[in-house]
């Protein structure tokens, strides 16, 4: 069984290689039946590879420990469900899953009809096939999942006991589909340079795919987030760790991408930038799954046992090079149409959006790799942890949050002052009234809440008088009561209003991450049986937590839980009881620490169990205030729900309008 | 030989008893104190996460560390230190704002002016340009201002009402 596994890996690296010989050449040689060929062969990647899957899920379900991998990350204990997730596992199997993946979404593209862009196609197949030679080619050489051990082991190892999680199952296929997705707005602006096309053709036919690639993306980080927060029992949801960043910072890329393609659709600006950015996130996408991978931000050192490492680097410079060569040869064909008429312009406000983007990507991306920086080339390594990213992208994201709000006032090419000002006294006047009412009236008087909470005020006005303007507008011209006129105004423009919408989610997010950011607190204390120990905030008043026991539990097989009983009072009152509890992975010799909550509104009191006596007569715990807390991931709901709004296919009208705009733009350059 | 105690030993000897017995006498720093001190330093075994959050028990021995220290009448800085002077920078959460720790803070905020550079030069350039040319419009094609035909179509039909 493991032999066909393999057999199929080896037969989607041939068909691969066969479909790019295939696709350029018939494209070249303008022989249809060759790049016929080509796709047949790269549908026969898909398949292969999905072959390849189905066999190391049935070794995985059958206990086939002889099969290294499988003995790697499950064993007797395994429930069906860890057997069938155990395939992301671990480093070989997540590489074969990736490759899968991937290959899935260059299936799809293939399927599609592709009337308009038909002469791109041999080329996005050529490119979509380059990648998907790497990560199949690592899986048939150093990394493979089906190699078999020379004995058969009666049990196997398990799974990470971090992994046990919901969230951590679906966390990675939902972050994989959001990095393997991008091959498509980056095959397709590749092919656009190959056949030196001039026009936005590449990017409003992949518009609806780089959407869902960004919606995983999305999804992946906010669920990383939330099982943090579940999980990990430090009481937030972010610790700026290597493979957090490394799912972080191809979204700082994509997110301005998005803004700034909507710039050269509109105005023929900008092309140049827009190409740059696609191939800049791919090519981070890339080194993100390097980054997960290979464990090298812990140290060099680890860089140099791992063999896929070099290989790696090796591809990333590769594709990176390959991709500005062509960027670079085809510069002037990506002249802009038209020029800035304005710095009071929305093409202007975009641009600084872009620049705050990218300038949160690069320290990120600097904070991130600054310990294997300084490590390799200084000889010193130095750690960069969470407080430098706080501080260094605090104020930048602050901004975002503002010129959120000043973007939709503004129209493209120019606004006269008078028009601006006219536009921004309601929304300023609402930021000031919140800015000056805060400190007075609430808790909230630190300087940089306060200031960040005005901006999203003043955003947020913004944005439903957006809404407004629009659903009374269409009341007045149609008639329609105001409900009716909202739903047909998203339904007409989903793509401006799912984006306010994806607006609102961000501001709602913001609420949460003021609150975690600047008040949250925390105390730990040694109680013994019966005793309390009290934890406040001006934000939810007293708590008073009394320690009722201990208790071992069993866990799922392979664990042992200790639960900790507290009574919780609230301003002298009994309002509940938390369980809070360490699992206890017998196997691995691993602690996990679980925390349970007692929420309070969009607030939240957060307890782990620290530590206990062997006796159970006393235990130390930890207790935090997650003021606002819940409009985080609140926040993210609405912000996903703003993106299918935004991503939904349009009716069939609608899209024969976008169409015949589209065609227009085509000017082909040969 | 003088039979009696010379008072100025006497009184440095009392004194030193006093020094002596003082960390013991001083309040046990509190687990928030500790932690305070925990959450600027890094957990020596795992990755990325801070001294404060670590379970394992290596972490509870450097908590230990941090408590010892405290309760001899070391100040925060003074823990920081003893910990740097042992195991090197790296212990900090936070790079050092000096020597190589120094280049991690700048290079964003060099990064950072270099784009807004970027930017002023770029706006500069193009609305120094040749005056905007009108845009062209095909005639007969629907028009590029993100106006759909269905309004355009009822807005050509209210213009003839006037």
């Amino acid at each position: 069984m493991p032999a066909i596994g393999y057999t199929a890996q080896v037969l989607a690296l041939i068909l691969a290689l066969y479909a790019i010989v295939a696709a350029v050449m018939g494209a070249r040689k303008n022989r249809p039946d060759l790049i016929m060929s080509a796709k047949n062969a790269s549908l026969g990647v898909t398949i292969m590879l999905t072959v390849a899957v189905l066999v190391m899920e049935y070794l995985l379900l059958t206990k086939h420990y002889q099969t290294e991998y499988v003995a790697q990350v499950t064993n007797h204990d395994a429930t069906t469900f860890f057997r069938i997730a155990a395939l992301w596992g671990s480093q070989n199997g997540s590489l074969l899953f990736f490759a899968w993946l991937m290959s899935i979404f260059t299936g799809a593209v293939l399927l599609n009809k592709w009337g308009a862009v038909k002469t791109l196609i041999p080329y996005v197949m050529a490119v979509m096939n380059f990648i998907l030679i790497f990560f199949v080619g690592l899986v048939v050489t150093v990394a493979n999942p089906f190699a078999q051990l020379s004995f058969f082991p009666a049990d196997g190892n398990g799974l990470n006991p971090l992994l046990y999680h919901w969230g951590m199952v679906i966390h990675p296929p939902v972050l994989y589909i959001g990095f393997v997705a991008f091959i498509v707005p980056y095959a397709f602006a590749m092919a656009a340079l190959f056949t030196n096309q001039r026009g936005d053709l590449w990017m409003r036919t992949t518009r609806r795919w780089t959407l869902v690639a960004w919606l995983f993306l999305s999804m992946g980080l906010l669920l990383g987030g939330r099982w943090a927060y579940d999980v990990l029992g430090w009481g937030g949801y972010w610790g700026w760790d290597a493979v957090e960043n490394a799912a972080l910072i191809p979204w700082l890329v994509a997110t301005p991408f998005l803004h700034s393609v909507i710039i050269q659709e509109n105005r023929g600006m900008m092309k140049r930038w827009n190409v740059g950015l696609i191939i800049l996130t791919f090519a981070l996408v890339i080194e993100g799954t390097f980054l997960t991978r290979s464990g090298v931000i812990g140290s060099v050192h680890t860089f140099a046992q791992s063999a896929i490492g070099p290989l790696f680097l090796g591809f990333i410079g590769i594709m990176f090079i390959a991709s500005l060569a062509l960027f670079v040869t085809r510069w002037e064909i990506l002249e802009s149409d038209n020029e800035l008429d304005s710095v009071f312009s929305r093409e202007a406000i975009f641009l600084l959006n872009n620049l705050f983007f990218i300038g949160i990507a690069f320290t990120v991306w600097w904070g991130t790799h600054f310990p294997i920086i300084s490590e390799a080339l200084l000889g010193n390594k130095i750690v960069v942890g969470p407080p430098f990213f706080q501080k260094a992208t605090g104020p930048l994201f602050a901004g975002l949050v503002l010129l959120m709000g000043i973007a939709p006032l503004m129209p493209w090419r120019q606004i006269s002052s008078k028009k601006l000002l006219r536009q921004l006294t309601i929304p300023v006047a609402v930021g000031v009234v919140v800015a000056v009412v805060l400190p007075i009236f609430t808790q909230i008087k630190m300087k940089g809440a306060v200031m960040t909470f005005a901006f999203v005020a003043f955003t947020a006005t913004v944005t439903l008088m957006e809404y407004w303007r629009g659903v009374n507008a269409r009341h007045r011209a149609h008639g329609e009561n105001y409900l009716t006129a909202m739903f047909n105004l998203v339904k007409r423009n989903r793509r401006r209003y799912g984006g306010y919408f994806i607006h609102f989610g961000v501001l709602f997010a913001t609420i949460g991450i003021v609150g975690m950011e600047f008040y949250q607190v925390e105390t730990q204390q040694n109680v013994a049986l019966g005793e309390s120990f009290s934890i406040s905030s001006p934000f939810t008043g007293r708590y008073d937590l009394t320690f009722e026991g201990l208790k071992q539990v069993p866990g799922q097989p392979g664990v042992e839980n200790t639960v900790g009983t507290l009574q919780v009072s609230h301003n002298g009152r009994v309002v509940d009881t938390i369980e809070p509890y360490r699992e206890f992975f017998v196997r691995q010799q691993q602690p996990m620490t679980i925390p349970d909550v007692h929420r309070q509104g969009m607030s939240e009191l957060y307890v782990i169990v620290a530590g206990w006596e062997p006796d159970g007569q006393s235990a130390s715990f930890k207790a935090y205030i997650n003021p606002m807390v819940n409009w985080l991931w609140f926040g993210g709901i609405v912000f996903v729900l703003g993106t299918l709004v935004a991503a939904w296919p349009a009716t069939q009208t609608t899209r024969q309008t976008a169409t015949a705009k589209s065609r227009r733009n085509v000017v082909e350059v040969s | 030989m003088k039979k009696y105690v010379n008072p100025l030993i006497l009184l440095l000897s009392v004194v030193m008893v006093v020094l002596a017995a003082l960390p013991a006498l001083a309040q046990e720093p509190s687990m928030d104190e500790v932690n305070h001190v925990a959450r600027k330093l890094n957990c020596p075994t795992c990755q990325s996460l801070n001294l404060e959050d670590c379970r394992t028990q290596t972490c509870d021995q450097w908590r230990d560390q941090i408590k010892d220290l405290l309760a001899e009448g070391y100040s925060e800085q003074e823990v920081l230190d003893w910990f740097i002077a042992r195991f090197g920078v790296e212990v900090l959460q936070e790079p050092p704002r000096e020597g190589h720790g120094l280049l991690a803070w700048l290079l964003p905020i060099v990064g950072l002016l270099a784009g807004v550079g970027w930017l002023a030069f770029v706006l500069n350039r193009w609305s120094k340009a040749a005056p905007p040319e009108p845009v062209p419009i095909e005639s007969g094609a629907p028009t590029d201002f993100g106006v759909d035909d269905e309004t355009l179509r009822k807005i050509e039909e209210d213009l003839k009402g006037f």
